[in-house]
């Protein structure tokens, strides 16, 4: 793990993302290579970071902080040189200026550091030292010979499901006798949310209606009841379109099954709601909530007969 | 979850499940809790499929549900357990070495199904094990049952949370998904069931199941029709019991390695007496006194009292400090530091990376900073005996690895790089995560590659099966010897030498992800007991 770049081993030290510029695009809106390249000279760079007091509240960087940039800002040669200059502030451009005692880090002074790595580490490096040998023992084989065998065992399952095959262009003869005939396994439905029975296509129409209305309880039926009959006396004027809208509701409402049974009882509130808010509209919005299901309809309860 | 623990779930539900669960499983995990539309939607997958899927990973223990507000049932994955399918094999080994076969292939069925019932289990046990007897034994279940108790009494398996049984009084709408419970003193219960009867044999015809139109098989119908006694409840393994176990065992054996056999089974032996009575998370087990431990240790063991005592104290003072003494009631009480025992073992497991990584000079600059916690560069120089410019160079392959880390210090105020100091430190959590990342990486490499060879040789594999499959029908049909000679060299000599190779590099690669697996279990330990503590 390489890291490329001017200090390397040093920067997994430093706090990210803040007092490099080259990695800090915060509040000032310093745009990289504009810092790199200053336009105007040290004396714009210079007023534009000071112009900005709380940015550098902000930059929390130790080398930064609480220094004043009168110095010099301009990037540094990339050898060790520079070092003699304490105050250099130029680090924040992304060149290697050592503003710091060298010796601390234990580097000599004038030596010769490796390259900078300007490309990402090999994919297979060579390694100096080859990995140890595999731990064998009666245990381990054991162990892998399970693992093989459970790997073969868990395809032949019923909780592998296979992906569908597209349709090949010549049935081969042979994949009619290599069909591996797999158990059926069916869940204990008591224990499974009700949105997950397999939905069986039929139209319940009033029938489910009534059920869901009991389901509900007392209260709501009673308020179904008076909002449709608002509903009827509202557009009794148009006449024709009263009708229209009360078979919208309730195929609406009959759409609206195609859904999650725990959404009907919110959806259907959600529905007098909105024929509640909406006027004179032929539109509701809760009419078709999904194409697809279009036409199927759901298994209240359990123990109801299925027609 | 990180991005390689994301595509080693992938994998992994992908080679079990297939690739329709797998999509919505790694959904489930990028994205968090969600409900069935939401997830149908997003995936692009036909409601159906995603039932069914759903339907799997909730049977396997693998995704939870909640209703939330309004009525809404979202789902939920557990990416830690997904992972935990790795460790599938040494389950099973663990249950074979403790309760044998019989155990083995009770903890076999319940893992391969996630949930059953105690009969089925029995049942499907009894008639495996009956197949493995010679002619015209058969295993009863009584036995199977035994075994089965057993198991449950020392809690490695549980029983799932179920829908309790509350009478229906108020006509309100059933709940859009049931509610599950348990207690705590009901997980272990087992149900009084007198299953009578003996394992089956199947019938030679029936072995033969590839290749058998549907509806010569006999069908299994008889039993379905019998009322099961024990409905609605069902049992799983427990994994947090074996987790315990294992790291049980990994104290054991350091103790071993670093002292000798029996002070070893002295741990051992404080280890089980604590099994019951200590919370797995614990940092440190119960207090055991010196004469508990005397009057506990396993019969062949004779050793006096007095060698005992001087046992433990030698425990005692070993600077691993697994395990302390906490008073001196009783001849001495004795109490084992889990915590530091899990931390030791995490950080034997650095220092040995760092050594087959690195180099041994590297390991010793390493333990060299873990012992000193704080070290300045010329220090790391002069206490390790290495030269400056050696030194460095290594101290900065481990930085770049982020095995160690560098701390400043500042002397003034305003954090002068010459005025700073930098030390050389090394954070035990922070490098057994990186190195935890490091390992979900390797498996996952590993499993590619492993996929990647046998799609390779997918060709060859497959003829090779047919002649398999050819010389077993022709033997059973009773084929002569030169003819099976034929059937044999269709496969050319240097076609065996690549399935050799693929065999040999296929189990190298199955080795080393269980091996990789035992590295993962000890440092997630270590993590989960510190995070535990905080």
């Amino acid at each position: 793990m390489e890291e490329y770049g001017a200090c390397q081993g040093l920067k997994s030290s430093w706090p990210s993302g803040r007092g490099l510029a080259r990695e800090w695009v915060g509040p000032t809106g310093w745009d990289r290579n504009k810092a790199l390249r200053p336009r105007g000279g040290r004396s714009a760079v210079l007023q534009r970071w000071n112009a900005y007091p709380s940015a550098r509240a902000f930059c929390l960087h130790p080398f930064l902080a609480g220094r004043h940039f009168g110095c010099t800002v301009l990037p540094k040669p990339r050898d060790l040189v520079s070092r003699t200059n304490p105050m250099a502030g130029s680090q924040g451009r992304g060149r290697a200026a050592y503003t710091f005692n060298i010796e601390a880090v234990g580097f000599g002074r004038g030596e010769k550091l490796p390259d900078v790595v300007l490309k990402p580490p090999p994919l297979f490096p060579d390694t100096d030292y080859k990995p140890v040998p595999l731990k064998a023992g009666e245990g381990e084989d054991y162990m892998l010979a399970l693992k093989q065998e459970l790997r073969e065992t868990m395809k032949r399952m019923p909780y592998y499901i296979e992906t569908p095959e597209e349709k090949q262009d010549i049935e081969r003869y042979s994949k009619r006798y290599m069909k591996v005939y797999k158990e059926e396994w069916i869940p204990d439905w008591r224990r499974l949310p009700r949105e997950m029975m397999p939905r069986k296509k039929c139209k319940k129409g009033p029938k489910s209606e009534k059920v869901k209305d009991m389901g509900k309880g007392a209260s709501l039926t009673n308020t179904a009841d008076v909002l449709k009959k608002i509903e009827e006396l509202e557009k009794r004027g148009d006449g024709e379109k009263s009708d229209e809208e009360n078979e919208e509701k309730e195929g609406g409402k009959e759409k609206s099954q195609e859904g999650d049974e725990e959404d009907d009882a919110a959806a259907e509130q959600e529905e007098y709601d909105e024929e509640e808010q909406e006027e004179e509209n032929d539109y509701i919005n809760s009419y078709f909530e999904d194409g697809d299901d279009f036409g199927a309809d759901s298994d209240d309860n359990m123990d109801e007969a299925t027609y | 979850m990180t991005q390689a623990e994301i595509k080693l779930c992938s994998l992994l539900l992908q080679e079990h499940f297939g690739e329709i669960v797998e999509k919505i499983g790694v959904h489930l995990i990028r994205t968090g809790s969600q409900p069935l539309r939401v997830i149908a939607h997003d995936t692009g997958t036909s409601l159906d499929q995603v039932k069914k899927a759903l339907c799997v990973l909730i049977q396997h223990n693998l995704v939870i549900y909640q209703v939330h507000k309004r009525g809404v049932v979202e789902y939920e994955a557990q990416c830690s357990r997904v992972l935990r399918m790795l460790r599938y094999p040494r389950y099973i080994y663990t249950a074979k070495t403790l309760y044998s076969d019989t155990g083995e292939l009770i903890v076999e069925e319940l893992l391969l199904n996630g949930k059953m019932t105690m009969s089925a289990v029995v049942k499907k046990v009894a008639d495996r094990l009956t197949e493995t007897m010679e002619d015209g034994k058969t295993m009863d279940y009584a036995e199977v049952s035994n075994t089965f108790v057993r198991l449950a009494d020392t809690h490695f398996v549980q029983r799932c949370p179920w829908v309790p049984a509350t009478e229906n009084s108020d006509p309100g709408p059933p709940p859009p998904a049931p509610i599950l419970v348990i207690s705590e003193k009901d997980m272990y219960l087992v149900p009084k069931l007198s299953l009578i009867g003996k394992g089956k044999r199947r019938r030679s015809s029936d072995e033969d199941a590839a290749g058998e139109p549907k509806a010569k098989r006999p069908k299994y119908g008889t039993d379905n029709k019998e009322p099961i006694p024990d409905d609605g409840i069902y049992w799983q393994a427990n994994l947090d019991r074996f987790h315990q176990h294992f790291r049980d065992q990994a104290i054991v054996s350091a103790v071993a390695n670093r002292m000798d056999q029996t002070s070893s089974e002295v741990v051992r032996t404080m280890l089980r007496m604590s099994e019951i009575t200590t919370p797995s998370t614990d940092p440190f087990t119960q207090p055991l006194s010196s004469n508990e431990i005397f009057r506990s240790l396993p019969v062949g063991y004779n050793i006096s009292k007095q060698v005992l005592d001087q046992y433990l104290t030698l425990l005692a003072d070993d600077p691993l400090e697994f395990v302390g003494k906490s008073g001196d009631s009783g001849g001495g009480m004795y109490v084992i530091n889990l915590h530091k025992a899990l931390g030791s073992l995490a950080t034997a497991t650095l220092e040995s990376v760092v050594q087959e990584r690195f180099g041994s000079r590297c390991a010793r600059i390493f333990r060299l900073v873990l012992q000193k916690k704080h070290l300045e560069q010329k220090q790391v120089e002069d206490f390790a005996m290495i030269p400056a410019k050696e030194a460095k160079d290594m101290l900065y392959k481990m930085l770049s690895g982020n095995f160690i880390s560098l701390q400043e210090i500042p002397k003034t105020p305003d954090h002068a790089p010459s005025r700073t100091f930098y030390l050389y430190t090394v954070n035990i959590l922070s490098a057994a995560r990186m190195l935890l990342h490091r390992c979900y990486k390797s498996i996952a490499n590993l499993i590619e590659r492993r996929q990647f060879e046998t799609k390779e040789n997918k060709r060859l594999l497959e003829k090779s099966q047919r002649v398999e499959a050819i010389i077993a029908s022709m033997q059973a049909t009773g084929a002569e010897e030169v003819q099976l000679q034929e059937i044999e060299e269709m496969i050319t000599a240097p076609e065996r030498q690549q399935l050799e190779t693929l065999k040999r590099n296929v189990n190298k690669l199955d080795a080393s992800e269980i091996q990789v697996d035992e590295t993962i279990f000890l440092l997630e330990s270590y993590i989960e007991s510190t995070m535990k503590r905080q």
